[in-house]
């Protein structure tokens, strides 16, 4: 998964499939709000920066909770009474 | 119908033409009512975006040896409520060649156009039975790999971006509030102005000029 998100090779890039989505979205929302093309450019501008921005924020977000999770040792559960040794040594 | 002026911005008054039957050909086709409104730029921007989105979700989620926009279908079975088709409806007839197919499918008659936008067979239905040759939900997913999220997501969303569309065709831009209040405003000082003397002529053309910045 790694390697197709954030691969070096950029035109080899996942990325790119939200480029027609944020571009559609941005000027269809922007359309709903004004009736003239100029508004409705610069409207669409401002709302995708804002949808990329937002992206970056929940992608950073998700980037730190799984470099933490990903760090963190699996801890063997000690409550597992077969591993436990045996309470009076040998039986 | 008549037609219902709605002061937008700038001063401009669009004039919104037999809104429901906009409404209905926005949701045919995607800029449809709007051009029958004679709003064209906006209705060769909704076709564009909306129409481009769910052609390429459809490109996505095919190919030539599966049959093309195979991740628009409705299909009501145990196990396969597609839930998904409730978004991509909002298209329109671009997405209603598979009710045919779903009902064909569901009649036990050969399915057309190769498949296109025709429901997966149930894992339960023979090879030898009318439609057995079509691929299973299984086989999709493991051929189209993450092309058929792809698709789903891209055709989804078109359909609702139509709906804005809808929206605008029915009832014209959205006003924000603080917009709306300065309109207030203005139409509570036009009507104090009303006891003035009446503008003349040249002061009529300067008010029907939009005001749009370069």
């Amino acid at each position: 998964m790694r390697a197709v998100i954030f691969s070096l090779n950029w035109l080899d890039n996942d990325w790119w499939y939200a480029v027609p989505l944020v571009i559609a979205v941005s000027l269809v929302y922007a359309a709903t709000r004004h009736e003239q093309i100029v508004p409705i450019l610069r409207h669409a501008v401002r709302v995708a920066l804002w949808i990329v921005g937002f992206m970056a924020v929940v992608l950073l977000v998700l980037v730190i909770l799984s470099m933490q999770i990903a760090e963190k040792p699996v801890q063997p559960s000690s409550g597992n009474a077969l591993h436990q040794p045996p309470a009076g040594g040998q039986m | 119908m008549p037609e219902i002026p709605k002061q937008a911005e700038s001063q401009q008054v669009v004039r919104l033409k037999d809104p429901e039957i906009s409404a209905f050909l926005a949701w045919l086709i995607p800029g449809l009512g709007h051009l029958y409104q004679g709003r064209h730029a906006k209705a060769a921007l909704y076709f564009l975006c909306i129409m481009g989105l769910f052609v390429c979700g459809v490109y996505l989620g095919g190919s030539s040896e599966l049959g093309w926009g195979r991740v628009v279908y409705f299909s009501w079975q145990e196990g396969d409520k597609r839930l998904h088709y409730l978004c991509q409806i909002g298209i329109g007839l671009p997405a209603l060649p598979a009710l045919i197919q779903a009902n064909r499918m569901h009649n036990n008659r050969p399915v057309l156009w190769n498949g296109f936008m025709a429901p997966p067979r149930p894992m339960n239905m023979p090879r030898e039975a009318v439609n057995g040759d079509q691929p299973t939900a299984h086989r999709l997913h493991l051929e189209l790999k993450r092309y058929f999220e792809l698709g789903q997501v891209y055709t989804m969303i078109a359909g609702l971006l139509n709906i804005l569309a809808i929206y605008d065709a029915l009832s014209g831009p959205v006003t924000p509030a603080a917009r709306k209040e300065e309109e207030k405003r203005t139409t509570s000082s036009a009507d104090a102005d009303s006891k003035a003397p009446p503008p003349t002529e040249g002061d009529q053309q300067k008010a029907q000029q939009p005001d749009v910045k370069p």
